[in-house]
């Protein structure tokens, strides 16, 4: 092939050297800017993810403080009612106990019933006397009323019938047991003499 | 005349303003409102996240509370969550007890609890078995009311008869129902 030209041919870029500096610069910058936008909608992305993570959380946790602090209520009126449960429990049988231990040595009893108001008595006792002198005062200090009927029996003895009512106040719902207190029934003297129980 | 070579000053400036343009669209339309919201939405998330570690600290309290209430009264939920056996109850409260007899009568619920009535029979040789069985009683595992009325009367043969009602209580345990619609809600912290 014939040369006209003293310059050796070269291929010519589309783009002149300078042109593709500054569509490179525009380019590039362009690149990172669309790259930072991308990265700040991620961001956004995130944190709209972290804050609905957050509330969901934050509403199961307030449900479950709702349950925690209602099952603590009744919880607590679980616990009330059994001690006041045992209460009455421990009532009723220092009741029994005391209501032994206020029997004087010379008087036995036959029956006793005991009732929320009211406890019956029936026993034998040597005169009707000693049943006045030393065991009406310690249950007329007790009880609110206290009846008793004597029949004189076959051996001298005399057999007698009790019944000793409680008033029971209002307030008082939990006490259902008429309480006992011997240390406030019972003379010094009294209580020397309760040794024996009678039946 | 440009030079084949050159700097181009006409083009440099038209890439120069076609780059701020762009720039500016970019900037002005989607970076400035993305950042603006980016912060509005990192508040939102310092105000949720102060919330839900206020209620985290209410939640542990609250728990705290209740496990400190259990752990103290642990005998007594565990007697009124403990049904009565009546059987083994018998079995087990027999020392100075002659003859003894349990015979349960009736059941009812109220509110959250249950009651069963049982009616109680013994023969005793002396008063003290008749407190010793009724001491007993509270340490049946059970939560069991003494009912009266109470009548203790003397046999012929001098035994001590002694007859009087027991109420059984138990209610279902509370943890359980909790536990249950914990399930339901599902996990969190």
């Amino acid at each position: 092939m014939i040369s006209y030209s003293f310059k050796k041919a070269r291929p010519k870029s589309l783009f002149k050297k300078d042109t593709k500096f500054w569509l490179a610069f525009v380019g590039i910058s362009v690149g990172i800017l669309v790259g930072l936008q991308i990265a700040l909608v991620i961001k956004s992305k995130m944190i709209m993810d972290n804050i609905k993570t957050t509330r969901i959380e934050k509403d199961n946790l307030i449900k479950k403080t709702e349950m925690t602090i209602e099952e603590y209520e009744t919880l607590k009126e679980h616990v009330a009612y059994a001690a006041s449960i045992n209460n009455s429990d421990t009532v009723l049988r220092e009741s029994m106990k005391n209501l032994f231990e206020i029997v004087p040595d010379k008087i036995t009893l036959s029956k006793v019933e005991m009732t929320t108001t009211t406890l019956s008595i029936f026993g034998t006792t040597p005169s009707r006397d000693i049943f006045n002198l030393q065991f009406a005062p310690a249950l007329k200090s007790i009880f609110t009323k206290s009846e008793t009927s004597f029949v004189r029996g076959d051996s001298g003895n005399s057999r007698f019938i009790s019944i000793n009512y409680i008033e029971q106040k209002d307030d008082e719902s939990t006490a259902d047991t008429a309480v006992v207190e011997p240390k406030e029934a019972l003379s010094s003297k009294e209580r020397k003499s309760t040794g024996k129980k009678g039946h | 005349m440009k030079k084949q070579d050159g700097f181009d000053l006409t083009k440099a400036l038209s890439f120069l303003l076609v780059f701020i343009a762009m720039a500016m669209i970019i900037g002005v339309g989607f970076l400035v409102p993305t950042v603006r919201s980016l912060n509005k939405q990192s508040i939102l998330l310092e105000v949720e996240t102060r919330s839900y570690n206020a209620v985290k600290e209410k939640y542990d309290e609250e728990s705290r509370r209740l496990n400190t209430l259990k752990k103290e009264n642990e005998t007594a939920l565990t007697a009124i969550t403990t049904t009565f056996d009546a059987k083994l109850f018998q079995k087990t409260t027999q020392s100075g007890v002659k003859t003894f007899q349990i015979q349960k009568i009736d059941e009812s619920t109220e509110g959250p609890y249950s009651f069963v009535n049982y009616g109680v029979s013994m023969t005793v040789q002396n008063p003290k078995a008749i407190f010793d069985f009724l001491d007993n009683i509270g340490r049946s595992g059970s939560l069991i009311q003494i009912v009266t009325p109470i009548t203790i009367s003397t046999a012929n043969n001098g035994d001590i008869i002694a007859s009087f009602y027991l109420k059984a209580i138990t209610t279902e345990l509370a943890s359980e129902k909790s536990d249950k619609r914990s399930a339901k809600i599902g996990g969190g912290h």
